[in-house]
């Protein structure tokens, strides 16, 4: 009922717009999206900081609008639901917009259709916006407008931004923002963190709206109304409920709610060795031959052979034990960045078996040495690169005393010895 | 023709002795003067009439059906009652016309009839050249004007006005006591005010409040024959009449 003409999320949506994109595009490396829906879809909760906050601002704008008016919206026959939806719906509408654009232009980005689940997304997306609408106009409700607008903006701002750098890392979940950290090719979202950013933004709104309902507690004027109690601790308690809720369903996160993903179908290719990779990794193109004939080039000159290179990540397995090596693999990659990971994929098995003794720091010396070698020998070999060898001292010995102290040293390493660095050779 | 009935009115803000005690008034039509002296729980009257506050004891009663105070009754009710506070003041961002049809709206009316509504009730308040500008940038008479549009733009039963003229210029009372006069005579008002000077012709009946009781309630024929002898200046009378009610003499 109320016209659009003078409602300040019509004249804020253009302003948050622009400087959505300008973020967008200044942090976002489009490259990451590329055939990963996922990583599209989620990515664009980074923006959620200028979503959130326009809904917010506005929210407290058109709220204190009403608490400012006397005599017009106190005893009104419109059910509040009503009222409300009436107040808050461009603030709520602007901001989803900026979000589904933001959405679609990763989603266009990753030149793939999102599967039906990441609906949820946008949906926790869609909630996280009317938690912070429902936020600022209950800021609105009780405090004047000159301390409502820029309480909205500092206090939306402060939860947005430092939920996510918060070292509780189930707190981090629930802004939504920290769902940009996802995904790998090889990785999936993980709905928990889609489902607390959902459940706490459906109870925090509730919370929000019930508290807002009730006559504040510094009233402009006395006989605005009386305050009901029960009220008061309904709000609060929905509010305490979302929190607590919130923070059990994403209790077992780490920094990123991401799983390795188990239903991107792997398929293998080639036979010396095999190389597994998803579609995600195969979007854009087949460059296994690539993996192959890196991780072929090393086991020519003693390395040992492998039947299969997969990039599942976190895919625990020993080369010796059963003849597989994992490297990791992005469709994005360049080809150099494809021969680097396949060819450290033998380094990288023994950073990720370490041995933990007093000699650490000198088996992580040589491990440095033992990458940057290895890789460089592939890319020389299959790219013909002629990038030079960091060490000084191995870069001076003959390319067969290189290949030995090499070979020398991954097999040390892997059993939990520390190899002579090259310069006491 | 609807009734508004209160029956042993009471109300009290927590911890302070009662601002009204047991009132009693029953009107189905015509204008009511609510005289009394600062703090005699006129606004309270009224706002409890508006639904504004909630009373502690008693029962309102519009028609036959007696306000129970659920959603569903509150807004019912609301629909048929319309109220400019003393302080009024109108919501930020709308134009004057966009301000009496949202006024209508939030009062029931459907968005086709506050639409229709409005520039009508503008007009009857000398408004209708300002329909475009700021609510907020009018001036006070004018904003109680503009409540009063608000009021009428969704013709309510019971109109409930609380001292619509305080602070007002001569010129502006002038504007107010003619709205007022028009207002429909089916229509019940009630009008708090200081005021004496224009009751007589303006009210058909009077209501004395004084520290939160009820001294009188009738005619204001009747009032004024509390003041003295018919051959008086009717304001004289009612001066008398007023001072001798608040002051206890009756």
């Amino acid at each position: 009922m109320l016209p659009i003409a003078n409602r300040p999320a019509l004249w804020l949506l253009p302003v948050f717009l622009v400087i959505a994109f300008v973020y967008l595009g200044s942090y976002t490396e489009l490259d990451l999206v590329l055939g990963n829906p996922d990583a599209a879809v989620s990515g664009a909760s980074s923006t959620l900081l200028f979503s959130c906050l326009l809904a917010s601002i506005c929210a407290a704008i058109e709220s204190s609008r009403e608490r400012n008016s006397r005599g017009v919206t106190e005893v009104t026959s419109r059910g509040y639901l009503y009222r409300i939806l009436d107040r808050l719906w461009p603030s709520v509408l602007s901001a989803t917009i900026i979000q589904i654009v933001m959405v679609v232009y990763l989603v266009v980005s990753s030149r793939q259709t999102p599967e039906p689940k990441l609906w949820l997304v946008v949906l926790g997306y869609l909630l996280a916006i009317m938690a912070h609408s429902a936020f600022g106009y209950f800021l609105g409700q009780w405090f004047p407008g000159r301390f409502a607008v820029p309480f909205a903006l500092v206090l939306s701002y402060l939860f947005l931004a430092f939920t996510g750098a918060s070292g509780y890392f189930p707190a981090h979940y629930l802004s939504g923002m920290t769902l940009n950290g996802c995904c790998m090719a090889a990785q999936s979202l993980d709905y928990r963190g889609v489902w607390t950013l959902i459940v706490f933004s459906s109870l925090a709104t509730l919370g929000f709206l019930t508290l807002a309902s009730n006559n504040n507690p510094f009233p402009k004027k006395k006989t605005a109304g009386q305050t009901a109690p029960r009220k008061y601790a309904f709000g609060a308690s929905v509010l305490v409920l979302a929190l607590t809720a919130g923070l059990f369903i994403s209790r077992d996160f780490d920094g990123i709610a991401v799983v390795n993903d188990e239903t991107k179908r792997f398929t293998c290719t080639g036979t010396s060795p095999q190389v597994c990779l998803n579609d995600v990794q195969r979007f854009g193109g087949d460059r296994s031959e690539l993996v192959a004939q890196s991780v072929r080039e090393l086991s020519e000159i003693g390395f040992p052979k492998a039947k299969r290179v997969t990039a599942e990540l976190d895919h625990d397995v020993r080369l010796a034990e059963t003849g597989e090596l994992v490297t990791s693999f992005e469709p994005w990659y360049t080809d150099e960045q494809v021969v680097y990971a396949a060819s450290s994929s033998y380094s990288a098995e023994i950073i990720n078996h370490l041995c933990e003794n007093d000699d650490f720091d000198k088996q992580y010396e040589a491990f440095e040495i033992l990458q940057d070698w290895s890789t460089n020998y592939a890319l020389h070999k299959v790219l013909g690169s002629n990038a030079e060898i960091t060490d000084e001292a191995l870069r001076s010995k003959s390319f067969e005393q290189q290949r030995r102290w090499a070979l020398n040293a991954y097999q040390q390493l892997s059993r939990c010895e520390v190899p002579a660095l090259p310069k006491g050779l | 023709m609807s009734t508004l009935s209160i029956k042993n009115l009471s109300f009290s803000y927590p911890k302070s002795s009662p601002q009204l005690d047991r009132i009693d008034l029953s009107y189905s039509s015509g204008k009511t003067a609510i005289l009394g002296p600062n703090g005699a729980g006129k606004t309270t009257l009224i706002s409890l009439l508006a639904t504004a506050l909630t009373p502690r004891q008693g029962t309102i009663q519009l028609t036959t059906d007696v306000l129970k105070y659920s959603s569903k009754e509150l807004r019912a009710f609301r629909q048929q009652v319309a109220w400019l506070p003393q302080d009024f003041s109108p919501v930020a961002g709308l134009s004057v016309l966009e301000h009496v049809t949202y006024s209508a709206w939030l009062k029931g009316a459907s968005r086709k009839a506050a639409k229709a509504a409005a520039p009508i009730a503008l007009e009857r308040v000398g408004l209708s050249e300002m329909s475009k500008h700021k609510a907020t940038a009018l001036s006070g008479g004018q904003q109680r004007r503009l409540g009063i549009a608000g009021a009428l733009a969704h013709d309510a039963a019971v109109i409930l006005l609380d001292e619509p003229t305080a602070g007002l210029d001569p010129n502006q009372r002038d504007k107010f006591q003619k709205i007022l006069n028009d207002i429909d005579p089916q229509k019940i008002v009630l009008v708090s005010t200081h005021q004496t000077e224009d009751i007589d012709g303006t009210f058909d009946s009077v209501f004395v409040l004084d520290q939160g009781r009820q001294k009188f309630h009738g005619s204001t024929a009747d009032f004024m024959e509390l003041g003295g002898f018919t051959e008086d200046d009717p304001r004289d009378r009612i001066r008398t009449a007023y001072g001798q009610l608040v002051s206890g003499e009756h």
